[in-house]
């Protein structure tokens, strides 16, 4: 991370602009890592936690990632916090950018399911915005966690 | 980069509570 993930300008345009950061080795007795570990059950590194300001969860993973994966991550992050804030089109916001530009990314069949839920609540269960986000999911990604929930879209009112 | 970073999560925790970002922690082990 610190050689080529953290070094990019892109990435550091990212954490800069939108994430309050905080850098824990695992082998040093940090005074929070208990803290973080007891409540994030931490085990290998590196470990990404992404959290609000009173500490509820909202991401995390666990192993490296090169810039471009990272930031989706990033950026998936938020748009999952904007869902739970119910600023669903700040979080359509995030997702259909992501989307758009989404060669090589491993990420992108959790962020079609999300930019679907975004959709089909910010509308007021609007079920176009679910079959077209969960439709194109399920087909394109059929093997995946993401696609198999999305396979349910088949079976949604009006299909 | 890491000139930036807190060292306590406590504020890490306060800052994101006046920015409204949320807060990354990163976890890792030297070498």
């Amino acid at each position: 991370m610190d050689a080529v993930t953290y070094p990019d300008d892109a990435v550091a345009a990212e954490l800069g602009g939108f994430f309050e950061c905080l850098k824990i080795n695992l082998l040093d007795r940090h005074p929070d890592f208990k803290e973080i570990a007891s409540a994030a059950k931490v085990t290998w590194s590196p470990t990404f936690i992404l959290s609000d300001d009173r500490g509820r969860e909202v991401r995390r993973w666990t192993g490296w990632m090169e810039p471009r994966s990272f930031i989706a991550e990033l950026r998936l992050a938020r748009a999952q916090r904007a869902i739970q804030s119910g600023s669903f089109d700040e979080a359509r916001s995030i997702t259909g950018p992501l989307l758009e530009d989404r060669e090589g990314i491993p990420c992108v069949p959790e962020v079609l399911y999300h930019h679907g839920i975004a959709g089909f609540l910010g509308g007021g269960k609007d079920w176009d915005a679910l079959r077209d986000a969960w439709g194109e999911l399920a087909a394109t990604y059929p093997n995946d966690r993401f696609g198999r929930h999305a396979a349910v879209i088949e079976d949604a009112p009006g299909a | 980069m890491f000139d930036d970073w807190h060292d306590r999560l406590a504020d890490a925790r306060q800052a994101s509570g006046e920015s409204g970002n949320l807060t990354l922690v990163y976890v890792y082990a030297p070498g």
